[in-house]
């Protein structure tokens, strides 16, 4: 019955079987997009800081925006599904460092370290 | 696809009833007052909001091996922005491997909590329009609602990527004016717009404006008819799953009615009831309590009343002979003591 239903799932034609949405909900989320993982260590001591902002542009105007936050370990995640088409721009900024911009193209790396 | 072949796949699936869409209400708080709330949700529900680590607790007995490509976890309510913990909650969900998304009334929905909710791995949303900008704030009421709910919108809209679409309650008052909302949601950018309408629970239950006439069913199958076959722009228009509607049924969506209530689709209630879509009734269809059981034993050895249906052949539907395209229609339009479905669409709609 599964193997049946992968054949019918693969066809193109009959794809469309397969993506409903309950009635006072949303579509499904088919597209996992690219995530993202920092590291921000301060660039005198290598100590991990907490609480730094990651901002990225966007808008119609192309301003700042919040998309994450260190933790205590200095670790933020993020998730993006447009990311994959552009390069991106992350800000990073908090309290007593100097904000750092960085332009990120290479999506094959998930992992980056980020000194401030 | 022919009925026949159509009802061979539904079976299909229903046989193997893959989880790949759980709703969590997150909280039954909400900023608004809609005409038509099935869940009569207030600002001071009585209702704690859950706490993220139970609802996880739940998340985590689905196996690894049973997370299907696509599994989305709908985040709704109530409002789920209310939520401060909100990108917390995505992102712990999205660390799990599943997608997550959101179903909102769009008014606290800015640049800045698009921005939020996107770096927390929102995939999919929802923001409910419910006519231009007197229906609008009438049905949700709260003055300034509308405009609020527009920004959500094109801010939504310009997302790359973004599953979205806008939904809309058909109800007596809007019915009107659904070709000036097309107008509206194409120049806001809109991909897909979606109508429903309305069955007769909570406060919709005792206000006749909600429940739409055979006259304005019909004009509302016209109206989404005439949109698909002759699209303006790229938006798509299409009406919701909630039931079976006979000739109407190729011309409105793209895919014949199928619940897939308790099939492909479960959800964790306020209080940790386990039931299908948030709109069927909690009392006659719980399945079980995250408190008290172990949710995916629940989904694979529970929800026999949905996944089959005969039970429904009684009421009107006892000598139906759409029954079987129907199987007596969403589940959520079966309250109380289910003698009856709420209402039916293809009678409504074929009836001489």
């Amino acid at each position: 019955m599964k193997f049946f239903r992968n054949i019918l799932k693969g066809a193109a034609l009959t794809t469309a079987l397969f993506v409903f949405q309950a009635c006072y909900g949303t579509g499904p989320d088919f597209d996992p997009g690219i995530e993202m993982s920092f590291h921000v260590v301060s660039k005198q001591t290598g100590e991990a800081i907490p609480d730094i902002t990651i901002m990225t542009r966007g808008g119609s105007e192309s301003k700042w925006f919040e998309v994450g936050k260190t933790d205590s370990q200095g670790f933020a995640k993020i998730y993006g599904l447009d990311y994959k088409h552009n390069g991106i721009d992350f800000k990073f900024e908090g309290k007593g460092v100097t904000p750092k911009d960085t332009l990120i193209n290479d999506f094959s790396k998930n992992f980056h370290e980020i000194r401030l | 696809m022919n009925d026949f072949l159509f009802r061979l796949f539904r079976n299909g699936e229903t046989r193997l009833h893959e989880l790949n869409y759980l709703f969590w209400e997150c909280t039954t708080r909400c900023n608004l007052h809609c005409r038509h709330c099935g869940s009569d949700c207030t600002m001071g529900s009585r209702d704690k909001d859950m706490p993220l680590e139970d609802f996880l607790g739940a998340l985590d007995t689905i196996p690894e091996s049973h997370r299907p490509k696509g599994f989305t976890v709908v985040l709704t309510g109530g409002e789920p922005l209310l939520r401060p913990d909100i990108t917390t909650i995505g992102r712990e969900i999205k660390k799990r491997g599943f997608g997550w998304s959101m179903v909102s009334n769009g008014y606290f929905y800015d640049e800045k909590m698009h921005h939020l909710l996107m770096g927390a791995g929102m995939g999919a949303l929802t923001i409910s329009l419910d006519g231009l900008e007197d229906s609008h704030d009438w049905m949700r009421g709260h003055a300034g609602s509308f405009q609020r709910t527009v920004r959500a919108i094109k801010t939504a809209s310009a997302q790359r990527g973004l599953n979205f679409d806008v939904v809309t309650c058909v109800n007596k008052r809007n019915i009107r004016e659904l070709e000036e909302i097309h107008s509206t949601l194409e120049s806001l950018g809109t991909p897909q717009w979606r109508l429903f309408t309305i069955i007769p629970i909570g406060r919709a239950a005792s206000d006749p404006d909600m429940i739409l006439s055979k006259e304005e069913m019909t004009r509302l199958m016209e109206f989404i008819a005439l949109k698909r076959k002759n699209p303006s722009g790229k938006m798509v228009t299409t009406f919701s799953c909630e039931g079976y509607l006979g000739k109407w049924e190729s011309q409105v969506r793209d895919t014949p009615f199928f619940c897939h209530a308790g099939i492909n689709i479960a959800s964790v209630l306020i209080d940790g009831r386990i039931n299908a879509c948030p709109n069927i009734d909690r009392d006659a269809f719980s399945e079980g309590n995250i408190y008290s059981d172990n949710f995916y034993e629940v989904w694979m050895n529970g929800f026999k009343r949905f996944r089959d249906r005969d039970w429904a052949k009684r009421g009107i539907c006892t000598q139906c002979k759409q029954f079987r395209n129907c199987l007596g229609g969403g589940m959520h339009n079966w309250h109380g003591a289910c003698e009856e479905p709420l209402t039916c669409h293809y009678s409504l709609l074929n009836a001489e």
